[in-house]
């Protein structure tokens, strides 16, 4: 990532104007600021813009915060593809990162629209895009795959219809001996908790290249974890034989830890995610019908100010707003 | 990079505020500004060097920040290496007002230290996470100088992406 070059920067150098010195005026945005625009996703990226006209500037006139293009919550389902065209194009066909998370309008041509003239993408996350059909997303990557190769990492997981064929399609473009070796260096473990928690587009963080493979058990293209029970870690280490190597559907995880739940151990939470008795016991839990929250979905728990205990929602609304047999 | 006989080697750096930190070679090396310096000019070693642009206040943090982060490298790659990497990165961030942040991101980009600099960048951007215009600027301390006429123009071409967005909780 260009950093130090984005705006004239030269370390070591001294500019002539206002380097280090304190803020120029109260009210303008300070230096760091302009940086920080390369780190933002589009939904903030847009909001900065319209703080103040100096931030505008550095957003309109800048190429680097357009060349990582990350599209959530909660423009998600408000991106077009024309939209995204739109917004594509401010990256002077340099654009490195596209990350579209559960962008569910966006159509394989939108996609490769954006693709065609984009030939230098490093990272396609296009997770929960379900208006993106198997055959156009092979499209964009074997396009990304021809000349440069620049395609280094793949995040489908959620798209409809995946199957064997399509994911060893992919694998076919992207796993040349050279990437494979790259991500080799880096792995790390890919566990359940983590990754509901990281944010969709720091997938190179993992080190891996596509982030679905064939769950061993279903053989349905899916997202499969490693597991951070110790025992689980053992058998794989000892006898590479990995009990709990299957997708979400085949075998729970815990919410809150990424161990893998045995059905007399499941637990569930207020906001139906599951959890393991370990951490079930650690947390706290709705005064009601004593059932927990995790960590994720913390504004589920309604309680007054000061006071650490809590009601769930579904309590809350069933025994304490006007309901018919409750006296208020 | 070789090593001067036994002892590890330090390298002095003088801050805005004239103090001056010794810092072990390794860690001096973190900063890519420094350590280009050096590849281009073998012999400073010796001589203390300015950092005009930094304060004490921001060299200090940045050099435990860097020691820190050495030490974890030096450990073997494991998960809860990296959940300790995570937590202490948290850390490091939480306690830091909006001011501080803003001034180790300029010294960490003046240094060029990428893995800081994408930190701290990250961090802020996750401070202002789904927030509004209005939140922002308040954040931030920042005057909007825009004419209505022009505030109610770009408002409209981003008019897509703010239709309808849910009012902050604070």
């Amino acid at each position: 990532m260009e950093i130090a070059q984005s705006r004239e920067h030269a370390p070591l150098s001294h500019r002539e104007d206002n380097s280090g010195q304190e803020e120029a005026e109260a009210g303008s945005p300070h230096e760091a600021l302009f940086l920080v625009l390369a780190y933002l996703p589009l939904f903030e990226l847009l909001a900065m813009s319209e703080v103040c006209m100096s931030l505008r500037d550095a957003v309109e006139k800048d190429v680097l915060p357009w060349l990582n293009i990350i599209v959530e919550r909660p423009l998600n389902l408000r991106l077009s593809d024309e939209i995204l065209m739109k917004v594509a194009s401010k990256a002077n066909d340099r654009l490195r990162t596209l990350a579209l998370i559960n962008c569910a309008w966006i159509s394989d041509d939108g996609l490769q629209r954006v693709i065609d003239k984009n030939p230098l993408i490093n990272e396609l996350y296009v997770p929960g895009c379900t208006g993106l059909t198997p055959n156009g997303v092979i499209r964009a990557v074997q396009k990304l795959s021809e000349h440069h190769h620049s395609l280094k990492r793949l995040q489908i997981n959620g798209i409809y219809n995946m199957k064997k064929e399509h994911l060893e399609t992919l694998h076919y473009y992207m796993l040349t001996n050279q990437t494979k070796q790259q991500v080799q260096k880096k792995q790390r473990p890919l566990l359940y908790h983590n990754f509901r928690k990281f944010q969709a587009y720091r997938w190179d963080e993992f080190g891996r290249i596509i982030d679905v493979e064939i769950c061993p058990r279903c053989n349905e293209v899916r997202m499969v974890f490693d597991c951070p029970r110790e025992e689980c870690r053992r058998k794989r280490e000892q006898y590479s034989l990995i009990d709990c190597r299957m997708c979400k559907f085949c075998i729970p995880r815990c919410e809150e830890c990424g161990r893998c739940v045995k059905p007399e151990d499941l637990e569930v939470a207020v906001c139906t995610d599951t959890l393991c008795s370990d951490c079930w016991v650690q947390l706290s839990k709705c005064n009601f019908c004593n059932k927990p929250c995790c960590g994720q979905h913390a504004d589920l728990q309604i309680s007054s100010s000061g006071s650490t205990e809590w009601i769930c929602g579904v309590c809350h609304d069933q025994f304490l707003t006007g309901s018919d047999d409750v006296e208020q | 990079m070789s090593m001067a006989a036994v002892e590890t080697k330090k390298i002095t750096l003088r801050t805005a505020d004239n103090h001056e930190f010794e810092v072990e070679e390794a860690i001096a090396m973190e900063f890519s500004t420094i350590k280009t310096f050096f590849d281009e000019n073998p012999d400073a070693s010796e001589d203390t060097i300015p950092l005009p642009n930094v304060t004490s206040k921001c060299l200090s943090a940045i050099i435990e920040y860097c020691k820190s982060h050495l030490a974890f490298r030096a450990r073997e790659t494991s998960s809860s290496i990296d959940e300790q990497v995570r937590t202490y990165d948290e850390e490091f961030v939480k306690a830091r007002d909006n001011e501080s942040l803003k001034e180790l991101i300029l010294a960490a980009n003046y240094l060029n230290i990428k893995a800081l600099l994408d930190m701290l960048n990250q961090a802020v951007a996750d401070r202002i996470k789904n927030k509004s215009v209005e939140y922002v600027r308040r954040f931030f301390g920042l005057e909007n100088d825009y004419t209505p006429e022009e505030e109610a123009a770009i408002r409209a071409e981003n008019e897509w992406a703010f239709e309808g967005v849910d009012p902050d909780d604070d």
